[in-house]
């Protein structure tokens, strides 16, 4: 059993009177420490299945289950607990906490609960992050006083500083250059080899897509690609749904 | 530092506009709390040192009427002069009173009010009239007294700089030139100058136990030396006009001696102290005259009458058949036989209105007052203690009610401050919606949010209302260096001495911090329930 495992999910919208399917029965595995990249163009469906995946919004039907435990019907607040240990999050808008600095950032979710890092630890490792992200020298300093490709070194470094099982990132990139989306890139990749932590990120662009090792390919909601490398495990849900819908 | 704190006090920092709202609502709630306060403690002081030291002593023990209230002023009733009580078992209750380990001082006392007239001081047959009894209208007399409470001098000296005041008393004797009026207090000499020391004799004597006299302010004795066209020394006579609920009598009383107040403006100058069985016949506490009359049933059905025709029956007018019912020499004997008149003009020397108590320590009143009032409770005994502030009647109520006053203004302020804050915390809330959502997705619970946004109300609140009444303390400390003149006795009284003398005491500026705290803390529920709506998915869609 994978760490995330995705069973048959739907997500429908409300849009007035109307219902709008974004995400039509989805099934598909990750193992742990896979470097994931949910692909596909807007209106896919990949924000939606990642955050799905993040806990942050629920399937219509379905199953999300997260190292080997079953999702719905857990409480807000275990869902917040759930997400605090086991979860790690990078924003597309990078979302620092404006009124704190560089290491108060990355400090914050340490702040909010229990967490696997003792507390004579905290310091030690929190400035490891802060080096490893490469922003040693701006460790006092506000988001505002960032540049976007530094801003997402402190969102991956507040994501880690927990020690999640799994870093979600929400299209990492599109805020960023070319040349920075890729140094971010080959940090998480990097970190991702070093801690054996789970990276699923999604993103549209091609060249991204390539460094994942395990991509889930994902059209008008379905999956039509789920290829881990090594590995062939190509499937096409698309094709599938498509035969018995007779689209 | 807890982070919530850290935050709220970076984020009062970075939302100045808001924050400055916020801030001027509560900074001026806690300015005017603490102002306000100050100013009314003062009167409150002021007029509670003018009671307690003069007047009514700490504690003050009184009969009780169903008429109203009790106070040194008489009966607060609702239709007119309903008449004084006195205190049942008076010499038990006293004996009681003395041996109370906590209590100082005790004296008796009652009052009354009465008029000095040009003319009844200028009339030779006037002496005549010393023990003559003159019945009014006891409606008439009340409303005549009332006034006499409150009138000052304004044919003195300085009447003109006093009448330039536009004071309605001062006009009211300008009216009445040949009147003046006098707030007695009759006094039991044996001990009433141990309990007040408030005035110091200028001239003469004190009263000498059952010694017949008055004492007059020095400045009221020239005002009415100059009113009824006589000037007073020691030793003159002076008619006055008892008024009572009673009806009207007339004394001649020797003016025994003059005072002057101790501390300038502590008292009305119309305040005299008279010797207590003079004051009783003119007040009516008289042998006899709480007898219980019986009537006939005959004439109880006349007095209960609701038709006055009905008193009349058709054969009212009858023509005299006979001439022996009449004797004119029994009508001249019983008209010459003074033993009831008489009668009431004794005074009743076992009576007494009102027992005035000085503790040993001011804050002993409470317990005493308790310890007197069960003591009643047990004896069956019709009286009742009170502080100086039941004593005081409607001058004591009116300090209460101006704090009603000022506190309904101030709970329309606080509606106010609260609706405002409210709405701007709500603007703040909608403006933090992906701080919130990104806070709640990365695993901050709905408990952290609601500490957060109560931390950044607590912080506005306690910075922004410790400057607001730190503002008035300033305000109050320059005001007592200025030294600002009362002006006239009320605002000394109001004001508590000659100079206005506000002062804000810990309760008065750590109140006013608390109360625009719960104003801030009450303004921010409604926020937190919209910001604890936001779900962490709206982390995503924030740019």
């Amino acid at each position: 059993m994978g760490i995330i495992e995705l069973q048959d999910v739907h997500k429908v919208y409300p849009l007035g009177k109307v219902e709008v399917p974004a995400v039509k029965g989805v099934t598909f595995s990750i193992e742990k420490g896979d470097f994931v990249s949910i692909a596909g163009p807007s209106g896919a469906g990949k924000s939606t299945i990642l955050n799905m995946i993040g806990l942050i919004d629920t399937p219509t039907s379905g199953e999300v289950i997260i190292d080997g435990k079953p999702t719905s019907g857990l409480s807000d607040k275990e869902l917040t607990r759930f997400r605090h240990e086991v979860l790690g999050f990078v924003f597309q808008s990078f979302n620092l906490i404006p009124v704190l600095n560089v290491w108060e950032n990355i400090e914050f979710p340490l702040l909010l609960g229990k967490t696997r890092i003792k507390p004579s630890e905290k310091n030690d490792w929190i400035d490891w992050l802060i080096k490893e992200v490469g922003l040693t020298e701006w460790r006092n300093h506000k988001p505002n006083e960032l540049s976007g490709g530094q801003r997402q070194r402190v969102a991956i470094a507040r994501a880690l500083v927990t020690k999640p099982y799994i870093v979600l990132a929400d299209e990492p990139t599109a805020n960023l250059d070319s040349a920075t989306g890729e140094q971010i890139i080959e940090l998480m990749k990097k970190i991702n080899r070093e801690l054996q932590t789970t990276f699923i990120f999604s993103t549209h662009d091609a060249k991204i897509v390539a460094v994942a090792d395990h991509i889930i390919r994902l059209q008008d909601g379905l999956v039509i690609e789920n290829t881990r490398r090594g590995v062939d495990s190509t499937q096409n849900d698309y094709a599938t749904q498509d035969s018995t819908t007779g689209e | 530092m807890p982070v919530t704190l850290k935050m709220a006090l970076r984020n009062v920092r970075e939302h100045k506009s808001k924050s400055l709202i916020i801030g001027i609502l509560l900074l001026v709630g806690s300015f005017v709390i603490v102002l306000g306060n100050a100013f009314m403690d003062a009167s409150k002081a002021g007029i509670r040192t003018s009671f307690t030291e003069n007047y009514t002593g700490d504690v003050f023990v009184s009969g009780v009427s169903e008429d109203g209230d009790v106070s040194l002023f008489g009966v607060m009733s609702a239709g007119g002069m309903a008449p004084t009580p006195t205190i049942p078992d008076y010499e038990k209750v006293f004996a009681k009173v003395t041996s109370m380990p906590k209590v100082a001082k005790a004296s008796g006392m009652a009052t009354g009010y009465g008029i000095v007239t040009k003319q009844a001081n200028n009339d030779e047959d006037s002496t005549d009239t010393t023990q003559a009894n003159t019945q009014s209208q006891s409606s008439s007399a009340a409303s005549t007294a009332t006034t006499a409470t409150v009138s000052q001098d304004s044919t003195s000296a300085d009447a003109s700089k006093t009448a330039s005041t536009g004071n309605p008393q001062d006009m009211v004797e300008k009216m009445m030139p040949d009147m003046r009026f006098l707030f007695l207090f009759g006094i039991d000499a044996n001990n009433y100058w141990d309990v007040f020391n408030s005035v110091q004799l200028s001239s003469g004597n004190r009263l000498k136990p059952g010694e017949s006299g008055i004492i007059l302010n020095e400045k009221y004795m020239d005002s009415i030396s100059k009113s009824i066209g006589k000037t007073l020394h020691i030793g003159d006579t002076l008619v006055i006009q008892g008024m009572s609920s009673m009806g009207m009598k007339i004394r001649e009383v020797p003016i025994v001696g003059t005072y002057v107040q101790r501390d300038e403006g502590s008292m009305p100058e119309q305040l005299a102290f008279i010797d207590i069985n003079t004051l009783r016949v003119m007040a009516g506490m008289t042998v006899g005259a709480n007898e219980t009359i019986k009537l006939s049933d005959e004439n109880t059905n006349m007095l209960s009458a609701e038709n006055p025709d009905e008193l009349f029956s058709s054969d009212l007018v009858v023509s005299p058949t006979t001439s022996s019912g009449f004797n004119e020499a029994k009508l001249q004997a019983q008209l010459a036989d003074k033993t009831v008149s008489m009668k009431a003009n004794e005074a009743d020397t076992g009576a007494w209105q009102f027992i005035v108590i000085r503790t040993k320590r001011p804050s002993d009143s409470g317990s005493v007052i308790k310890d007197l009032n069960d003591y009643f409770k047990k004896e069956g005994i019709a009286a009742i203690a009170g502080d100086w502030q039941k004593a005081a009647g409607p001058y004591g109520q009116s300090v209460d009610v101006l704090r009603i006053v000022f506190s309904v203004a101030i709970s329309i302020l606080f509606i106010v401050a609260i609706i405002i804050i409210m709405n701007t915390f709500v603007i703040s809330v909608i403006e933090r919606t992906g701080e919130i959502g990104t806070m709640r997705a990365i695993g901050a619970d709905k408990g952290f949010i609601r500490r957060l946004f109560a931390a950044e109300s607590l912080t506005l609140s306690v910075i922004f209302s410790t400057i607001g009444a730190s503002l008035a303390l300033l305000v109050v400390t320059v005001v007592r260096l200025l030294k600002i003149s009362s002006g006239n006795m009320f605002f000394e009284v109001l004001f508590g001495g000659k100079y206005v003398s506000p002062f804000v005491t810990p309760l008065n500026f750590f109140g006013a911090i608390l109360a625009m705290s719960l104003v801030g803390f009450l303004a921010h529920l409604y926020p937190v329930s919209v910001a604890l709506k936001i779900q962490p998915v709206q982390a995503m869609q924030s740019e």
